[in-house]
């Protein structure tokens, strides 16, 4: 084993923005460095003598997790790459190990791997073979760099990583939504981060800004300010239904971004690097307690909906039910305000006046609840006006469905 | 009392009519309406089919169109003379001009302007209340000619709404009239004029709410419920208004243009001298009398229907088209004619087949004589540009297509407005709903005075180009000119064959023993028609040893023949030689000449003249109920006719009923005769060359491609079966086209894919080259360019293989202009040499085609091990045996018959496998079968003489053997 100058974990977990690993990484060294938006990049040297040994240190990586660890970062970034779960200490050995790796490991530009395939080379092995001056005129110096660099013979500095002392996260969501309950699900990851950044630095925030972008409408914000400097998801999703059951949106929503402009300090509670997510977060239980807390009433809302269907013209809805502001209906000056919960049959239709109609309704043949009535504002024997109508079909009943004011 | 109907919208008010324009016509006349306008929105789309229906039952038809204006208000306009007519044309064109293809644009003063003799209604909106503007200004502009439409339709304000109405009138000095905004022919349409609302805003219906009407009171109501709802007076008005409008479609007479004419002649004397001068040029020898006879006859016809026009307008075309070598070829009714052979519009000498000109323009249907002009593909939008050219875009227009739903279609769009399954009996009446206009794939409408005075026009698709609102049938109807001027692949191949050949179609001898010895053996690849799977498979069974034969062999192999059953009876007979006895002298006329199976569409339509007694109209309709009735029925009516016409003429019901299965089983495929014949010549001429001069053949098919059914690959190496050298693409060797070097063929440097033509000249000029540095300064080429081609291996000779080349072209300098200095050291430094797998792929790849050995002869050890046979070793095998066969797939086809079987070519390095897969086991199959680029078949081995097929019990995807080829290749030394 050759003297460790230098070691690099180059990590990528499905699913985990590098960004959020490198929160977490951070717990473990301070020289962390992000590659793009694929792997993050770790210098670990340290922590291997620190620990004991390399496995210390890969015993710890979930279970799904991509990574590879090499004296330079390039060369960690390739082995994860092409040969994931590769461990090389001495960087005599990077020729030979790098050499075997197929050349997509190196995630060339199509055009530049099109070229060095070409040339009928499939491997970095015989890369490393050709003349280097010739070959940098064919395929450009940035790729003979990138060779030295990953053999160690050029210096690679890496911008390090900090965690920024505030916290803007974005996210486009894969479908509209105008709903509570989905709209609460789509900020849960936004708040996850929140909360690796405030693990990581140990801070608290009391305000935050949820901005809701629509297609076409100026964005609605949401403002949400606490007592006390938090690190706790359930505490912010709650106040986020609170107000998000207050605020109507203008439209369906396509975007989510979360802003916390400062990091505050907060009493300190440690948890395990890459720990899950604990599941006390849980949406549904929260709009339970909500619910509970409000009562149901206070959650429901009127809500004018298109439909020609007297009945169905008006709707109570949950709010985080809620669909699209509908283009409504115009609401007839020759409708009754008052509807009779479901239309009563007319014993005698001897004590109407007909006054006005038929106007003739035939609507929802598609959803089971076929109407198909003609509608009269008629008298009744007391000079009270009524809306009745007559079943289109046999037996052709009539009914009394709401009364004039 | 009666009652016009003086608003009503039809299915071509796309997603918005739920009736069908007859369906509408039928039921306003079953009602008792004195008349009933179409009035669809911004279109007459519909018109000409409601105009049929109508005069088939006796109703007056009104003309008409609804607008929505820019501004809000709805308008529809009333057509009432010619002159009126001409200026709803007009409108809708301007309106369609000016906006995207589907749409319109109108506003106020371009009506007002444009609408002049129309009568106009005002139909203010439900839910719109009255503006005093609005109606202040249609007073003003139609002054006398403008009424308010009451639309009473149920609402929940009729009284109000109606004694709103009458205020206004009197306010603004309009009459009242009474009309319905019809939406269906009935009220049962509801349903599904709810899906089409649903449709059109792409909403499900319950989203839909705010668009749907609240009742289906938009239908033909019947006149009781009319009068008792509407006063008497606005009733009375209807009738008035639609006394004035007295328009018919049957007014329109459609002028031929007069250009063709030059001054001094008649279009008579005009194509009498230059039918003259074509017997002179076609029978220098001169000319026999039955031709002459023939000749004199035809233009005793066509001067009888005043046709002349028509053949000198297709002439001038066919004339513009030979001025600039550009070949084509005439077919269709009246292309056949002896008249047509001696202007140039067909080849098909018509001593060569008997053909009387008589059957294909008839006297009694006064529809124009139909001809269709194939050009070569690459050329025909010369020939577009021509005749707009010529005529000018006011003047001539390409024909709509009219799109409609089918079965898959309308369930989609059903399914999708319902959120669940769709009913059938709605998924039925959708089908056949027209969906929106395109264009017809050539049919040009070409006329004497501005075309849009006769027909509204409106965008295409397609930048530039036009089509009128009519379709096909409706130009027959009405008889307007029409010349489909379509695009044919065969000919530009026929062309560059003959070029490089240096001979023309008529030095193609009529007779070639050799060539029909290859027809027979169905060794027709890239030939024209007969070179499909069925069609290969067909041509040992028919063997085919005159021309007649290959017009049989045409027409036969199509769904329509296969399906009434006339393939097997007339093979049988042809190859038993049998006597064949006919029913009456009069049918043997008609059948004698395919034995008695009646395989052309012409056949079928004389048949029920001769043995039914059809009048010649008559049999016309049949001809088009039977390209109809499968999406929408309607052969019924015919059926009794045909066999009480049969019984009454003594023939046997038993016959009388094969006869009407027989017509069923043609439908909308049976193929007519008159296309048959022109298309056989090209069958014979492509056929001929391929037999005599296969590799001049194969370089032009490859010189025009994309055509034809088989890809380059496939010609290639159907070529080097045939004994031909195939020599390589090189830039020291290689023109832009594919040619001919002795007797080998040398690929062009048009197969490098990707590489432009110009560049691709450019080098052809500048070769040969000293080195890739010469190459790429002297034919200027930027460095994409130069690895296209080192990567097609086309720089073997300049720089040795692939790798090579590709290491060569990569050290030339970006900047051309410095790039003769090449700084390498004096040795190429060892690059890896290309695996024979890696060329064949890398061929694949960059040519399409290889001239190495088939990626299949690579696995061969592999596949033996596994007990899969090659094409070859398929033909030991005895008939019936179990055997399994891979092969790559080089097509796939599925005949749009009922039975359901799938045709698979599939190719290995030995040559190709047949198969057939019957829907059980392509449905058990389905991903190998749709997915696979290898495929493994396993069944039993069917041989019938010269055929042989593998009837597929399993279908296996072996895609990534082909994969397995490139992994393979990675390790290198």
């Amino acid at each position: 084993m050759g003297v460790i100058k230098g070691l690099w974990l180059c990590l990528r977990v499905p699913g985990v923005p590098p960004a959020r690993l490198a929160l977490q990484a951070f717990e473990w060294s301070s020289r962390v460095s992000l590659e793009g938006d694929e792997a993050v990049l770790v210098e670990v040297g340290g922590s291997v003598r620190l620990f004991g040994g390399v496995d210390a240190i890969t015993r710890q990586l979930p279970e799904d997790a991509c990574w590879a660890l090499a004296p330079t970062p390039l060369g960690a970034l390739w082995l994860m790459r092409g040969a994931p779960g590769t461990v090389v200490v001495d960087s005599n050995c990077l020729p030979s190990t790098l050499g075997v790796l197929p050349l997509a490991a190196l995630a060339l530009e199509p055009k530049l791997h099109e070229r060095l395939h070409g040339f009928g080379l499939r491997h970095v092995h015989g890369l490393l073979r050709l003349p280097r001056a010739s070959l940098a005129r064919r395929v450009g110096q940035a790729l003979l760099d990138a060779l030295r660099k990953a053999l160690g013979e050029l210096a690679d500095p890496r911008p390090e990583w900090h965690p920024a002392p505030q916290f803007r996260g974005h996210r486009e969501l894969e479908y509209e939504t105008a709903s509570d309950a989905a709209l609460l699900r789509a900020m849960e990851p936004l708040f996850a981060d929140l909360m690796a950044l405030l693990r990581a630095t140990g801070r608290g925030i009391r305000r935050c800004t949820v901005v809701m972008s629509h297609r076409d409408q100026a964005p609605t914000r949401i403002r949400i300010g606490l007592l006390e400097a938090v690190r706790s998801t359930d505490r912010l999703l709650e106040q986020l239904a609170i107000h998000l059951s207050r605020t109507p949106l203008p439209a369906p929503v396509v975007a989510l971004a979360l802003h916390a402009p400062r990091l505050e300090l907060v009493a300190e509670s440690a948890r395990d690097l890459f720990a899950t997510r604990a599941s006390g977060e849980s949406w549904v239980g929260l709009l339970e307690r909500l619910r509970a807390r409000l009562g149901d009433a206070a959650l429901f809302q009127v809500q004018v909906h298109a439909d020609h269907r007297p009945e169905r013209a008006f709707h109570a809805r949950v709010p985080w039910d809620k669909p699209t502001p509908p283009i409504t209906i115009e609401c007839s000056p020759h409708h009754p305000l008052w509807l009779l919960p479901a239309p009563e049959p007319v014993a005698d239709t001897n004590r109407y006046r007909l006054e006005r109609g038929p106007e003739r309704i035939e609507y929802g043949w598609w959803d089971g609840g076929d109407v198909q009535r003609d509608y009269f504002v008629a008298r009744d024997d007391h000079g009270a006006r009524h809306w009745i109508f007559q079943e289109r079909r046999p037996p052709y009943g009539w009914y009394l469905h709401g009364l004039f004011g | 009392m009666s009652y016009a109907e003086l608003h009503c919208i039809s299915n071509y008010s796309f997603l918005r009519g739920a009736s069908h324009p007859e369906e509408l016509v039928r039921r306003a006349h079953e009602l008792g309406y004195c008349a009933l306008a179409i009035t669809d929105e911004c279109s007459v789309a519909g018109l000409v089919r409601a105009h049929l229906a109508a005069r088939d039952c006796g109703l007056h038809l009104i003309c008409g169109s609804e607008f929505l204006l820019e501004c809000g208000t709805r308008l529809v306009a009333l057509v009432t003379d010619r002159a009126a007519w001409a200026e709803l044309c007009t409108l809708i064109t301007r309106g369609r001009r000016a906006a995207e293809k589907g749409g319109y644009r109108l506003a106020r003063e371009e009506i007002a302007d444009g609408l002049r003799r129309c009568m106009v209604l005002v139909c203010p909106d439900s839910r719109q209340s009255l503006s005093a503007s609005t109606l202040e200004w249609a007073a003003q502009a139609f002054p006398g000619r403008v009424w308010l439409a009451v639309e009473l339709l149920a609402g929940p304000d009729d009284k109000d709404r109606l004694e709103a109405l009458m205020q206004a009138a009197i306010r603004h000095r309009l009459p009242l009239v009474a009309a319905g905004d019809v939406h269906m022919h009935v009220r049962s349409r509801r349903a599904l004029q709810d899906l089409l609302t649903a449709t059109r805003y792409r909403c499900p219906l319950s989203d839909a709410g705010p668009y749907l009407f609240p009742s289906g009171e938009r239908h033909l109501r019947p006149l009781a419920r009319i009068l008792r709802w509407y006063p008497e007076a606005m009733v009375a008005e209807t009738m008035a208004i639609a006394a004035r409008c007295s328009f018919s479609l049957d007014e329109l007479r459609y002028e031929y243009p007069e250009e063709i004419v030059p001054s001094g002649h008649t279009p008579a004397s005009w194509l009498r001298e230059l039918t003259e001068a074509g017997i002179r040029r076609r029978w220098p020898q001169g000319v026999k009398g039955t031709v002459r006879a023939q000749i004199e006859e035809e233009l005793l016809l066509i001067a009888e229907l005043g046709y002349e026009p028509y053949f000198l307008t297709v002439y001038d075309i066919v004339s513009f088209a030979r001025k600039r070598g550009i070949l084509c070829q005439g077919r269709g009714s009246a292309a056949n004619s002896a008249v047509c052979y001696c202007l140039g519009i067909t080849e098909v000498d018509p001593a060569r087949i008997n053909m009387l000109f008589g059957r294909f323009i008839s006297r009694e249907r006064a529809e124009p004589p139909d001809i269709d002009v194939d050009f070569e593909h690459e050329r025909r939008e010369e020939v577009i540009q021509y005749i707009y050219r010529r005529y000018g875009r006011d003047r001539a227009a390409l024909a709509a297509t009219v799109i409609t739903y089918r079965s898959r279609s309308a369930r989609r769009d059903i399914e999708r407005a319902l959120g669940q399954e769709a009913p059938q009996a709605i998924i039925d009446t959708l089908k056949g709903f027209p969906r929106h206009l395109s264009q017809h794939v050539g049919g040009f409408v070409i006329s004497k005075g501005p075309l849009h005075e006769m027909v509204p026009i409106e965008n295409a698709a397609m930048a530039e180009r036009t089509v009128i609102q009519w379709d096909k049938n409706d130009i027959d109807a009405l008889g307007l000119l029409k010349v489909d001027v379509l695009a044919l692949g065969m000919l530009s191949a026929i062309r560059k064959s003959l070029e490089m050949l240096g001979l023309s179609m008529q030095d193609i001898p009529a007779d070639d023993p050799p060539t029909w010895k290859m027809i027979q053996r169905g060794d027709t690849m890239g030939v024209f028609q007969i070179e499909s799977r069925a069609q290969m498979a067909m041509l040992p069974r028919l063997k085919p040893a005159c021309f007649y034969d290959l017009v049989i062999e045409v027409a036969i192999v199509r769904p329509g023949p296969i399906q009434g059953d006339m393939v097997h009876p007339y093979l049988a007979r042809r190859a038993a030689q049998e006597h064949v006895e006919y029913p009456s002298p009069d049918l043997e006329r008609v059948l004698a000449r395919t034995l008695g199976v009646p395989i052309f569409q012409e056949q079928v339509m004389e048949l029920a003249m001769v043995a039914a007694g059809f009048s010649a109209g008559e049999a016309d309709q049949l001809r088009r109920a039977m390209a109809a009735w499968r999406r929408k029925g309607g052969l019924e009516p015919f059926e009794q006719k045909l066999k009480d016409g049969m019984q009454a003429r003594g023939y046997k019901e038993e016959f009388a009923d094969r006869v009407y299965r027989q017509i069923c089983g043609f439908g909308e495929y049976g193929f007519p005769e008159s296309h048959a014949a022109s298309f056989a010549l090209l069958v014979w001429v492509s056929c001929w060359l391929k037999c005599n001069h296969p590799a001049v053949f194969t370089a032009a098919l490859l010189n025009s491609q994309p055509m034809g059914f088989y890809g380059a690959s496939q010609l290639v190496q159907d070529l080097k079966r045939h004994g031909v050298e195939v020599r390589p693409v090189c830039v020291q060797l290689s023109g832009w086209d594919c040619r001919v070097e002795g007797g080998a063929m040398r690929l062009g440097l048009r197969m490098v894919k990707g590489l432009p033509e110009r560049v691709g000249r450019r080098i052809a000029v500048a070769r040969p080259f000293g080195s890739v540095n010469d190459l790429v300064v002297r034919a200027d080429l930027r460095r994409d360019e130069v690895e296209r081609l080192a990567h097609a291996d086309a720089l073997n000779e300049l720089s040795g293989h692939r790798h090579r080349a590709a290491w060569a072209v990569a050290g030339v300098e970006p900047e051309r202009a410095l790039a003769p200095a090449i700084a390498d050291g004096p040795t190429v430094p060892m690059l890896p040499v290309p695996r024979e797998a890696d060329d064949i792929l890398a061929d694949y790849a960059h040519l399409g085609l290889t001239l190495r050995r088939h990626p299949l002869a690579l696995l061969r050890g592999q596949l033996q091990h596994q007990r899969w046979v090659t094409a070859e070793g398929l033909w030991v095998l005895a008939n019936g045996s179990h055997a399994g066969a891979v092969g790559l797939v080089i097509n796939r086809q599925r005949p749009g018959t009922a039975s359901g079987v799938t045709f698979m070519t599939l190719e290995d390095e030995t040559g190709h496998i047949n198969i057939i897969i019957w829907r059980q086991v392509a449905e058990r199959f389905e991903d190998a079968l749709l997915g696979a680029r290898l495929l493994g078949v396993r069944g039993v081995v069917q041989r019938e003489g010269d055929v042989l097929h593998l009837i597929a019990k399993r279908l296996e995807d072996h895609s990534h053997l082909i994969g397995g080829l490139v992994a393979r290749s990675r390790d290198f030394h």
